[in-house]
């Protein structure tokens, strides 16, 4: 029982994926919204910028956890994407469920992370789960 | 929470004898983990010394000795808990009201919360077993 | 604004109501191609749908990483006439053949009314398997510990 306790792992893990979690829920609403606006006229996709990802690892390499804890994601426009039709509209529909087929099997998993340590410990406890 | 309520009567109970120590991979569990650091430091370093948790004031045999320090730990052990519990319940709240969409949030909230509860579960389960245990030996 | 279980589900289903009405239109489109007289006395006139995205003020809840804007997907702003004249074809013995036989006919390009059509279809299919997706995801997180 101490072992599954002391594992520091298992901690590091929850923080980072309890944080994923939210990331991904919110770049699933993003991408959503750009499914949505597919034929809007002129409508140019959102998503999470790639720095997200990048600042996280960093401060985790760094075991930085009060930065892990305090990083927000936000969506903004995806000012890489280049317009696919005449009307300015950015989004290409096939890639676009892709990348949110993609984000949703990751939100699936973080879900899991997240319940597994809570699992662990609830076993740990309790001698059961 | 009724349990809480009983609570205190527990650790008056325990007050008067401060030789009992709970239980240590407890102890390491709080030290360990990123719940258990909410609950405060001070149950942390001085769950694995229940007997220095406070010096015996009283040695009269007449009257009950105190450990106030032990007592207080608990306390605030079963505040932690409390608060776990409220703040699982206002995202729950927020959530069904429509104020929030965050659904792995509340699920998280609240289990966090039920952890929390179990693990003070079972240090009363342990405290209230070593105090019967106690209670058993004959002077 | 009640429960939110479904993460997205507001675009999603924007989305679905407005590509159902772009149907609808289409297919009214196609059905009226050679109608020479409807209802008001004149030709038929082609019909178009306005999309918009559909942006607003967040009421609910910021817990700190939403945007200012609450993106609630595509509404559809109007339905409108296409005013560009149509063909006009000889054919003197048509009930409304004009003084010069020639019959003023609908501006409805019926392959053109196809090609928006599969892509109306497309983008309805597509948010009907974000809707399934987002479902399996709430249902995940409702699991979370259990």
């Amino acid at each position: 029982m101490a072992e599954l306790l002391d594992n520091l792992y298992s901690q590091e893990n929850y923080l980072i994926s309890k944080k994923l979690l939210d990331a991904t829920h919110l770049r699933h609403e993003a991408l959503s919204n750009n499914l949505a606006n597919v034929e809007t006229p002129g409508f140019k996709r959102r998503d999470l910028p790639k720095t997200f990802a990048i600042e996280l690892r960093r401060a985790v390499d760094r075991k930085d956890f009060r930065r892990v804890k305090a990083l927000l994601p936000r969506s903004g426009e995806d000012r890489q994407a280049k317009p696919v039709r005449m009307d300015g509209n950015t989004v290409q529909l096939d890639e676009e469920l892709l990348a949110m087929n993609r984000n949703a099997l990751n939100y699936e998993y973080l879900s899991h992370a997240v319940g597994g340590s809570i699992k662990e410990l609830n076993l740990a406890i309790r001698g059961r789960v | 929470m009724n349990e809480i309520a009983s609570l205190p009567s527990l650790s008056e109970l325990l007050s008067q004898n401060p030789n009992m120590q709970p239980n240590a991979s407890i102890d390491r569990f709080m030290q360990s983990s990123e719940m258990g650091s909410d609950f405060g430091s001070e149950f942390v370093q001085n769950a694995g010394n229940g007997a220095a948790a406070g010096p015996v004031i009283d040695v009269d045999p007449v009257n009950r000795v105190t450990a106030p320090g032990f007592a207080d730990m608990f306390e605030k052990f079963i505040k932690g808990v409390d608060r776990k519990k409220k703040i699982a319940k206002h995202e729950v709240q927020d959530l069904i009201l429509g104020r929030s969409d965050n659904i792995h949030e509340a699920m998280v909230k609240v289990q966090e919360a039920g952890v929390a509860f179990n693990l003070m579960i079972q240090v009363r389960n342990k405290l209230v077993d070593s105090y019967k245990e106690l209670m058993r030996m004959r002077v | 604004m009640g429960m939110n279980l479904i993460p997205g589900v507001e675009a999603t289903g924007s989305a679905l109501s407005a590509e159902k009405i772009r149907l609808e239109i289409i297919a009214q489109n196609i059905a009226n191609s050679n109608t020479t007289q409807d209802a008001s006395g004149h030709v038929y006139r082609r019909k178009e749908v306005a999309f918009e995205e559909y942006v607003t003020s967040p009421e609910r809840r910021v817990p700190g990483y939403v945007d200012e804007n609450l993106y609630l997907g595509v509404k559809v702003t109007d339905v409108y006439d296409d005013m560009t004249p149509g063909r006009m074809i000889y054919n003197p013995g048509h009930p409304h053949a004009n003084d010069d036989g020639m019959v003023q006919m609908p501006n409805v390009d019926v392959s053109r009314e196809m090609v928006d059509l599969i892509s109306a279809s497309r983008a309805y299919e597509a948010n009907l398997t974000v809707v399934k997706t987002s479902r399996r995801m709430a249902q995940q997180a409702i699991a979370i510990g259990k």
